[in-house]
């Protein structure tokens, strides 16, 4: 297989891991930095190079789906023929909203599951009587659990019945606990396996290198969160937007090709909305910055929009209704990326208190999904700086190396 | 009643659960006498001239979970001595081996259900129904297909709220069967805490202390409180209930929900969790690797970022 195309922290990583070094290892990989990629080549060479059987895991069928469609690309680049590969690679579980892509691979027979050496499945699925009876137990080499950032501990150990209990075992658990974390059923936020790694001082290797973000995203990202050890290629710091018009008008320097991240203080007030909030005056601002990108010659569908508060979301869809802008809350728009992304924090209130949206997790996911633009829509700047350490961190390298607008008169 | 010395001890408002047979109660009081002397009392607030079979069996149950406590036979009642007390007297319920007997029947049986087993039910033969106005038997109740379905219906009600009543009971198995460290590493249990201060109110607040350690529960939990008193089994010992209001490394306020919390002054405290997160996966994800020996039981401790820690608890 070719490894060429991997970087070096990307190599180093997948190495380790094919030498079992140790029997359970984390592997963190902050945005765009080719997890999937390193879960696909680990789960590859281990099953058709070291005869191994794989299970990959994690939470969400999108995840699942992401990495085994990884796995056929590689294989078929690998010269594998197409009725070995459908033999090989298996999707089974909760298979109604399984990527079309994937529905060749799909299955409940455990005869056929048992020659397949490559295994997709939920966490779930792997655990309910139905995975039960269709996977055999004790039955895995290598389990590959994706999304461990968002995986506790007790929920990472329901597939240890899947193990086969011998030396050779190994578990990988991919993810980005400086992401979102666990919530408990009572809405607590819990550790997930890699901050309980990272807490008993293991080693956890990082992918070093992001293909996702553009400058001066890519610093501040690396300069709050990773203590300065991301870093991306110079093509992709260069990236930039391009608009088939010139902005004018208002909103011209927040849309304005040459400011890729832009903090906009939009004064307004929030209105509570049964446990949550909604903010109608960001929502305007939204709404409107969404609307001249379409006018300028932007693609809706590269556009996203993320909001912390479901009510805010509705909001904003409203305004946005016709056109095909993507609106989602931080914890769906985990794992998605788009070339425009506006992040709009909803909070804002005579008290200064900014929610949830001040957390170190939901600031990072929430300012890591862009390639090309950022445009955060917030309360004003005072508010947003103090809300926590992060946001103050954030708010100061804004300020200094970023664009700072206000809307004061909007 | 005796009406000799004073008890050594009155403890008002106990909770005791005993897992291993499925039987929990809060014994309205227990007067401890000189060892091993004492007296379960249940009071009511109504006062018929006779006691009822419910209320005997009632307080017979209690009785057996108070010889729970103090570790002997559950059917031991040559120390303990059963009163009930209504605004008409008091009374001395008989602990026969007729009314122990139709207890522990009772407690198997749903204990049967909760493991799955496929068990009868055995209702009662209506002759009439207790609404009727008429209250002469009628071709509903002689009908049997009609009995079959009515207990059918009934018994598929009773097995739900058992099954959901087994889903909140799943802390106290924990408790019992695990170590408290372990208890503690999954934030079900909190150690090591002394009462500092009580606050009085409709409320109380209790106010504890403790050297400064890691902790692992949050604000809002509803918690157990419980004094670990020497040689009494964890869930029968003297606890109130609560919801924490704040909790640091260093202390905890907890505004108490149930129970008399100046009988935990003097004891170690330990604070479980009344409702915990684990769900039945969870549970049995976690028997499952307490059973491994060797490779998976390290890979299990490796995910939860330990090495063997507990393995010798």
């Amino acid at each position: 297989m070719n490894l060429e195309i991997l970087n070096s922290s990307q190599h180093s990583a997948l190495t380790r891991r094919l030498d079992r070094d140790p029997s359970v290892d984390g592997i963190q990989g902050p945005a765009g930095t080719g997890k999937t990629q390193v879960a696909s080549y680990e789960s590859c060479i281990a099953a058709y190079d070291s005869g191994e059987r794989v299970l990959i895991t994690a939470l969400q069928n999108a995840a699942v789906d992401q990495i085994l469609e990884k796995i056929i690309d590689i294989a078929r680049k690998a010269g594998k023929p197409n009725e070995r590969i459908l033999r090989d690679i298996k999707r089974t579980g909760n298979l109604s909203d399984v990527n079309p892509l994937l529905t060749g691979h799909c299955c409940i027979s455990p005869n056929e599951l048992s020659s397949a050496v490559i295994v997709g499945t939920t966490l779930y699925s792997a655990f309910v009587p139905t995975g039960r009876r269709v996977l055999q137990q004790g039955s895995f080499d290598r389990i590959i659990i994706d999304e461990s950032g968002q995986i506790t501990p007790e929920q990472g150990w329901q597939v240890l019945r899947l193990i086969r209990n011998s030396d050779s075992a190994t578990i990988t658990a991919y993810g980005d606990d400086i992401q979102l974390t666990p919530i408990s059923h009572d809405f607590v936020p819990e550790r997930s396996i890699l901050r309980r790694m990272r807490a008993r001082n293991r080693q956890l290797m990082l992918l070093d290198t992001t293909y996702r973000l553009n400058s001066p995203g890519v610093k501040m990202t690396s300069e709050i969160f990773y203590r300065g050890r991301l870093q991306a290629p110079q093509e992709v710091m260069d990236r930039k937007l391009s608009l088939k018009k010139n902005p004018s008008g208002l909103l011209h320097e927040a849309i304005d090709p040459a400011n890729t991240l832009v903090y906009t203080q939009v004064p307004g007030k929030e209105t509570e909305s049964g446990w949550s909030f909604d903010n109608h005056n960001q929502a305007r601002v939204v709404s409107d910055l969404c609307h001249e990108f379409i006018r300028l010659g932007a693609d809706p569908s590269k556009i996203s929009v993320i909001a912390a508060y479901s009510p805010h979301i509705k909001t904003i869809n409203i305004l946005l209704e016709g056109t095909r802008v993507q609106c989602k809350t931080v914890h769906k728009m985990l794992g998605s990326e788009n070339d425009i992304v506006i992040f709009a924090t909803t909070r804002s209130n005579p008290t200064r208190d900014l929610g949830f949206v001040t957390q170190p997790e939901i600031l990072n996911v929430a300012t890591s999904r862009q390639l090309r633009k950022l445009i955060v829509v917030g309360d004003d700047a005072e508010t947003f700086s103090e809300g926590s350490p992060t946001s103050r961190k954030m708010f100061d390298f804004i300020a200094s190396k970023a664009s700072m607008l206000s809307f004061d008169g909007y | 009643m005796r009406s000799g010395p004073l008890p050594r001890r009155i403890l008002t408002e106990i909770t005791i659960t005993n897992t291993l047979t499925r039987q929990e109660g809060r014994v309205d009081s227990i007067f401890e006498y000189n060892y091993p002397i004492v007296e379960t009392v249940d009071w009511k607030t109504y006062g018929e001239p006779k006691l009822s079979r419910t209320d005997s069996y009632q307080a017979i149950g209690y009785g057996m979970l108070v010889n729970y406590r103090y570790g002997r036979p559950e059917d031991d009642f040559t120390n303990n001595t059963l009163v009930v007390i209504t605004p008409n007297g008091i009374h001395h319920p008989r602990p026969t081996l007729n009314a122990i007997r139709k207890i522990r029947e009772k407690r198997e049986y749903i204990l049967n259900v909760l493991r799955g087993q496929r068990v009868r039910a055995r209702f009662a033969y209506p002759a009439v129904c207790p609404t009727c106005p008429y209250r002469i038997g009628c071709n509903d109740y002689r009908n049997n297909l009609q009995r079959t379905r009515r207990n059918r219906m009934t018994w598929a009600r009773t097995f739900r709220v058992l099954d959901k009543r087994q889903d909140t009971h799943m802390n106290k198995f924990l408790a019992t069967h695990l170590p408290l460290s372990f208890l503690r590493e999954f934030g079900i249990a909190e150690l090591g805490y002394r009462v500092n201060q009580i606050r009085e109110g409709d409320r109380p607040i209790i106010i504890l202390g403790r050297d400064s350690q890691v902790c692992r529960m949050d604000s809002g939990n509803t918690v157990r409180i419980i004094s670990l008193e020497p040689n009494i089994p964890l869930l029968a010992c003297i606890s109130c209930c609560g919801k924490i209001r704040e909790i640091t490394d260093e202390y905890a306020t907890i505004e108490v929900d149930r129970g008399d919390p100046s009988q935990l002054l003097g004891f170690d405290i330990v604070l479980l969790k009344n409702e915990v997160d684990l769900t039945k996966r969870d549970l049995e994800a976690i028997d499952f690797v307490r059973r491994q020996p060797g490779r998976i039981q390290d890979m299990a401790f490796a995910l939860i970022g330990e090495n063997n820690e507990f393995r010798d608890s």
